[in-house]
């Protein structure tokens, strides 16, 4: 070789290899947010240490203000013991999001990836898509209970097609954007073949967004969960959700505040946490 | 422009057919029909099976279709099964609720989003774009069932400012109609506001990024001219298209806040009809609620392409 | 300098003394963008600063008008317009001089004009913005409208009075060009600052705005500083220069002597470096070995050190003042222990290669069917003109071509020439609309899939943006391996990363580089790396789409060398696409002239370029500026 041989690779200082993601988490923002996260999220986990009564026992003793009779936030208008319906309450909250946000995410990439496939098929997927966004969210989880009928289900189905084509819809544009960008024509001439073209090349590059839409997804779930208990169309009570809780406490906010406190602190931790994730990550993969 | 809009009605009139058919189809999936639902539980099958005929609930599904659209269109909404009265009527009775709810949410979102989005962008204050920053992830943290229950309990309940739900009409007392709907409208524009004031922030700090802004600020245009002349008209099409899918989410969120605020609107109607299996009432307000949103899109791209020359001009 | 300005001269207009800026990395660490520069303007005079990316040349110029960007800032030295620190002033006071006394213009007229106002708008703005400095006319809005109108016929903006109401996209790149300027010179400013103004517009255009420029200085008597890195530009519009690299200023004098006989290293292999049009097919390109400095590393001694082929210890320790070099009575002043030294001069200036490349195509010629043929070939986009008429867009019109085997043609063409279009059409990556594409004598126009495989092995292609044409979230060594396994044959890992490290090596790099990704290589690594997946399948045919356009002069010359040394070594064709006559002269045996899709003139390289048939050719070659002819005071 004649030409001349460049010197060692600049290595810029700083850029090491750290994963933008990692990046993200370690920022002040992202710490707050994940200790809040977290917090909620275990008091969830360990809701059967936590707590000394069911969640449904009724004990007799209707709002019994907090540090009373071993009920440390109270009681509810039934009796039962307002701590433990607040930890199992976050119990089933945590189960219906971390099932439905996903594969709601997983249906509207799937989505994506098959209108890349066809032009045909884009159309019929952008069409679905339009269909589903034109329901405004809550009269669609009254159709969809009104079909189901109230409980867990409804309440899943609802926010995973709410999901759908949010995540469908951002990951088409990404990977529209994506597959035009010389790599990916680079790759096309380079012999690699078009499914691999579309999952190993261009997916990766597209999962910024959808990282971020993920968090941001979770608070939204948390808001649908919260809002159809709320209308009395979500999970039946007695079963304890933080958006059942919130609504049972409402005719009595003037009389019992203690009564809301503690949904409300919860949900509003809860998100606040996920959006300041969400806030980080954004900020750091659009660097 | 209007070549722009003729281009645009094609897949809007596809989403609305569709739409149609799948309210028309969610129906006709709840278990048990109208049917069995009107003529109460101790029923006889020969009463129901009369009922059925007498509703036309017996003929096929596409021509109980075809009826229902062609009823539609002569603009025949027909009684209602359950409710009572005529669907015009009801619909006609709480669609002015909601949507002076839903346009008093919007305007606040629109108000609020722009403050907190110019506010958040050019603000030389560290501190105050520190408050912007705060107020944006708060309303965005806190849900609008939340916020609502908030707003009450210290604005109502607390210091007794404001009635704490309910309403009086917009044309019978004005004064005190908007006391009425300051707090449900707040509630619910919260969120879309504080979704609009980030997007807006994004927006605008990208526009003043773009080399046409450094063009402008080396010919000593002043700080403010730039905001408001050069770096917003760019900055705002895309806004435009956001509160048109925000529009959308106050429709759907006026559900849950009529709920809290005793609002007699169109959500209060949507349950009752739907526990009652009331198809005329559902299925048309559904399709009301659709038709409102695809039109709130029409109306945003037409916007959209009237600030954004390039659009105008494809 | 003050001390050695000839009293004769008069005084300066803009005086710029020790200034120095610093940037904040995104991890807080400081990078020292420009260190210690001076720069004299005088009323009416015209200097360029030259220097290529990274060299701090543009930070400058920002500087000069308190525009930097968030993260930088100017952390030493003075900034004076008639005695005026302009660093001092505080906002409002700035204002009254940007836009006023200082005028800029920027690299980039596609997104310089602010898309959703008229023309006439932004004009008022601009007029707008000093109406209460100006005399009492410019407050008047029909004032300011019949001035603008002025302003676009100054420019050369035909029908300028209709054409205020349209938007930026309603001009070519080139007007925009000239609608910058005309908002630039609204305010009549005694400075005229113009950031790489030609560098995005094509040879013909930008010799049109050079013109324009020089002719406004002339008129107007506004003094210009001109940012560049074309030494072209340089030699044909400047009465001095600065040269600057790694943020300092290395050499300053009369354009004619810088030019003529540079003094610094950097300067005299920045010279050599650039391809002219008069050096025949074949001629070898002087390359500056390695790549710019880190400026966020501290630079010890002089930047250019490592560079250098005289540096000695000294200059690696000490850094090399700014000094009146010899006794001319000129002022000319160079940075470097060594000036004009022996290692300048044995920089060697044109090697002519071994082959004569002439001679090799006239042999294949005869033997048998052509590499690679095209007839008649065509390609539409989809478009809709005003109103939704189908207005399809004809990117490639009718081309027919031949490549033998170990040939270069050359294809020359301004932007929407429509020979990127010709260049994947080559390579398969857009199927042809019509007309015939053969490989070896066989019909591949629509392969079937067997077919497009074997095509993939034996036609490559090599991009224009080494950034964007690798994939970041990959290490280099999957980028090259890719091709591979899509080939076959090199399932065994080891064996792959064997011929990845092979590759590598093959194009310059370490082997050791397949582990990194390609944010932390330089624009000519990248490009290497580029090449390396390119060779992956041993094609024997090679498209390069633009394969320097990107980088800098002197990484240019690596990236040339290397590629003609490729097509020796392994006997490939090349097809050389690019904008710059020069270049494509250098490395091609035959030379195709494209213009709105068609070819509208081909010969051999040298032929066509010494005397060419067509006018198109002509007006091509004429706006080629060369750095070595010093116009005449005009």
């Amino acid at each position: 070789m004649t030409s001349t041989v460049s010197s060692a690779p600049a290595v810029r200082r700083g850029t090491a290899a750290r994963h933008p993601y990692l990046a993200a988490l370690t920022t002040t923002r992202a710490r707050i947010g994940l200790v809040l996260v977290g917090a909620v999220v275990l008091a969830g986990l360990l809701a059967p240490l936590l707590s000394s009564h069911a969640p449904t026992a009724q004990s007799g003793r209707a709002l019994v203000p907090p540090g009373t009779g071993g009920h440390l936030l109270g009681t509810d208008d039934l009796g039962r013991d307002l701590l433990s319906r607040l930890l199992y309450g976050i119990r089933t909250d945590l189960e219906v999001i971390a099932l439905a946000v996903p594969i709601g995410a997983l249906l509207g990439c799937a989505f994506a990836l098959l209108a890349a496939v066809h032009p045909v098929l884009d159309t019929v997927v952008q069409r679905a898509f339009d269909l589903v966004l034109a329901f405004p969210g809550l009269i669609l989880a009254l159709a969809v209970t009104a079909i189901l009928g109230p409980g867990r289900l409804p309440v899943i189905v609802v926010i995973t097609l709410a999901e759908i084509p949010v995540f469908g819809r951002q990951l088409r544009a990404g990977i529209l954007v994506q597959r035009e960008r010389d790599y990916a024509v680079a790759a096309r001439v380079g012999g690699t073949r078009r499914a691999r073209l579309l999952i190993r090349h261009i997916l990766p590059n597209c999962a910024d967004p959808l990282v971020v839409q993920l968090a941001v997804s979770l608070t939204v779930a948390v808001f649908l969960e919260g809002a159809m208990s709320f209308l009395g169309v979500g999970v039946r009570p007695p079963e304890p959700t933080l958006g059942n809780s919130l609504s049972q406490a409402l005719p009595y906010l003037s009389q019992a505040p203690y009564f809301a406190a503690g949904p409300l602190l919860i949900v509003t931790l809860l998100v606040l946490g996920l959006s300041l994730l969400s806030e980080a990550l954004n900020r750091e993969t659009r660097r | 422009m209007g070549r722009y809009l003729l281009k645009r009605i094609p897949s809007a009139l596809v989403v609305l057919v569709i739409a149609s058919v799948v309210v028309f189809g969610i129906l006709r999936l709840v278990p048990g029909d109208a049917a069995t639902a009107l003529a109460g539980p101790d029923a006889s099958e020969e009463s129901v099976a009369a009922i059925r005929r007498q509703l036309g609930l017996d003929q096929a599904l596409a021509v109980q279709y075809v009826h229902w659209i062609g009823d539609l269109l002569r603009g025949d909404l027909g009684p209602s099964y359950a409710v009572g009265g005529e669907v015009a009527d009801l619909i006609g009775e709480g669609f002015g609720a909601t949507v002076e709810l839903t346009l008093g949410a919007l305007l606040l979102t629109i108000a609020i989003g722009l403050a907190l989005g110019v506010l958040g962008a050019t603000s030389r204050r560290r501190s105050v774009r520190g408050v912007v920053q705060a107020l944006t992830t708060g309303a965005l943290a806190v849900p609008p069932f939340v916020t609502g229950v908030l707003l009450v309990l210290v604005l109502a309940v607390g210091f007794a400012v404001l009635p704490s739900g309910g309403r009086v009409g917009l044309f019978e007392a004005p004064d005190l109609e908007l006391q009425y709907l300051l707090l449900p409208a707040l509630c619910l524009a919260l969120p879309s506001a504080a979704v609009v004031g980030r997007y807006l922030k994004d927006s605008l700090q990208q526009a003043f990024s773009e080399d046409y802004i450094r063009t402008a600020t080396a010919a000593g245009v002043s700080r403010r001219r730039l905001l408001w002349r050069h770096a917003l008209p760019n900055a705002l099409p895309p806004v435009v298209t956001l509160i048109g899918m925000q529009t959308g989410q106050l429709l759907g969120g006026a559900v849950l806040v009529e709920a809290i605020f005793a609002w007699p609107g169109l959500g209060q109607l949507a349950e009752t009809g739907l526990t009652a299996r009331d198809y005329p009432v559902v299925q048309d307000l559904l399709l009301l609620l659709v038709t409102v949103f695809v039109l709130v899109q029409l109306l945003t791209d037409v916007v959209h392409a009237w600030l954004d020359p390039r659009i105008r001009w494809e | 300098m003050t001390a050695t300005t000839p009293a004769s001269l008069e005084p300066a207009l803009l005086e710029v003394r020790g200034l120095g800026v610093d940037f904040t990395a995104p991890d807080g660490s400081p990078v020292h963008g420009v260190r210690g520069v001076d720069l004299t303007l005088r009323r009416g005079e015209t200097v360029a600063v030259v220097g290529e990316s990274g060299s701090g040349k543009s930070t400058t110029a920002l500087a000069l008008m308190r525009m930097l960007p968030g993260n930088g800032r100017i952390v030493s030295g003075s900034v004076r317009l008639d005695r005026t620190d302009l660093t001092t002033l505080g906002e409002d006071e700035l204002r009254t001089v940007r836009g006023a006394r200082i005028g800029m213009i920027f690299q980039d007229p596609m997104t310089s004009l602010n898309p959703v106002l008229t023309i006439g708008r932004q004009l008022d703005e601009v007029l707008r913005a000093h109406a209460r400095e100006h005399d009492a006319g410019h407050r008047d809005r029909r004032a300011r409208r019949r001035r603008a109108q002025e302003l676009l016929e100054l420019v050369g903006i035909p029908d300028p009075a209709r054409r205020l109401d349209d938007h930026p996209h309603q001009f070519s790149g080139g007007q925009r060009q000239r609608i910058l300027i005309a908002m630039a010179l609204a305010n009549e400013p005694d400075v005229l600052i113009a950031d790489e103004p030609t560098t995005a517009l094509d040879a013909t255009v930008q010799e049109q705005i050079l013109q324009l420029l020089a002719e406004l200085n002339e008129k107007t008597g506004t003094a210009l500083l001109l940012i560049t890195h074309n030494l072209g530009v340089v030699a044909r519009s400047c009465d001095r220069v600065l040269v600057m690299y790694g943020g300092t200023v290395v050499e300053d004098g009369a354009t004619a002597d810088v030019l003529g006989s540079p003094r610094h290293p950097y300067s005299a292999g920045l010279l050599a470096a650039v391809p002219r049009l008069s050096s025949p097919s074949g001629t070898r390109l002087y390359g500056i070995p390695g790549s710019p400095p880190d400026l966020s590393l501290p630079v010890v001694g002089c930047a250019f050190a490592a560079r250098c082929p005289s540096a000695d210890a000294e200059c690696g320790t000490v850094p090399p003042p700014l000094v009146a070099d010899g006794g001319a009575a000129d002022v000319r002043r160079v940075a470097c222990h060594h000036p004009g030294g022996s290692g300048v001069t044995e920089v060697p200036r044109r090697v002519p290669s071994e082959v004569p490349v002439g001679a090799a195509r006239t042999d294949t010629v005869d033997g048998g069917a052509p590499l690679l043929e095209a007839t008649g070939l065509r390609k539409e986009f989809g478009r809709r003109a005003r109103g939704g008429r189908r207005d399809p867009l004809v990117a490639v019109d009718g081309v027919d071509l031949r490549l033998d085997a170990g040939e270069t043609l050359g294809i020359v063409g301004e932007s929407g020439s429509g020979k990127s279009t010709l260049a994947r059409i080559l390579v398969h990556a857009h199927p042809a609309d019509a007309g015939v594409l053969k490989l070896r004598g066989s019909d591949v126009t629509r392969p079937s899939r067997a077919a497009l495989r074997a095509l993939r092995q034996e036609v490559q292609m090599v991009f224009q943006d080494p950034y964007a044409s690798l994939n970041p979230r990959m290490t280099a060594g999957r980028i090259i391996a890719e091709p591979l396994l899509a080939r076959g044959g090199f399932e065994d890992r080891a064996a792959r990363r064997r011929r990845v490290g092979e590759l590598l090596t093959q194009v310059g790099l370490d082997p050791s580089a397949a582990d990194r990704r390609p944010r932390a290589f330089s624009g000519g690594q990248r490009q290497r790396i580029g090449i390396a997946r390119a060779l992956a399948p041993e094609p024997s045919v090679l498209v390069c789409d633009e394969p320097v356009a990107a980088l800098d002069v002197s990484v240019q010359a690596q990236i040339i060398n290397l590629l003609t040394d490729l097509q020796r070594e392994l006997g490939l064709a090349l097809v050389f696409i690019a904008h710059d006559l020069a270049v494509v002269r250098q490395v091609s045996h035959r030379i195709a002239v494209m213009r709105h899709g068609r070819f509208v003139e081909t010969g051999r390289a040298d032929d066509l370029c010494d005397s060419p048939r067509e006018p198109y050719t002509r007006a091509l070659l004429a706006a080629a500026p060369e750095p070595v002819r010093v116009p005449a005071a005009a």
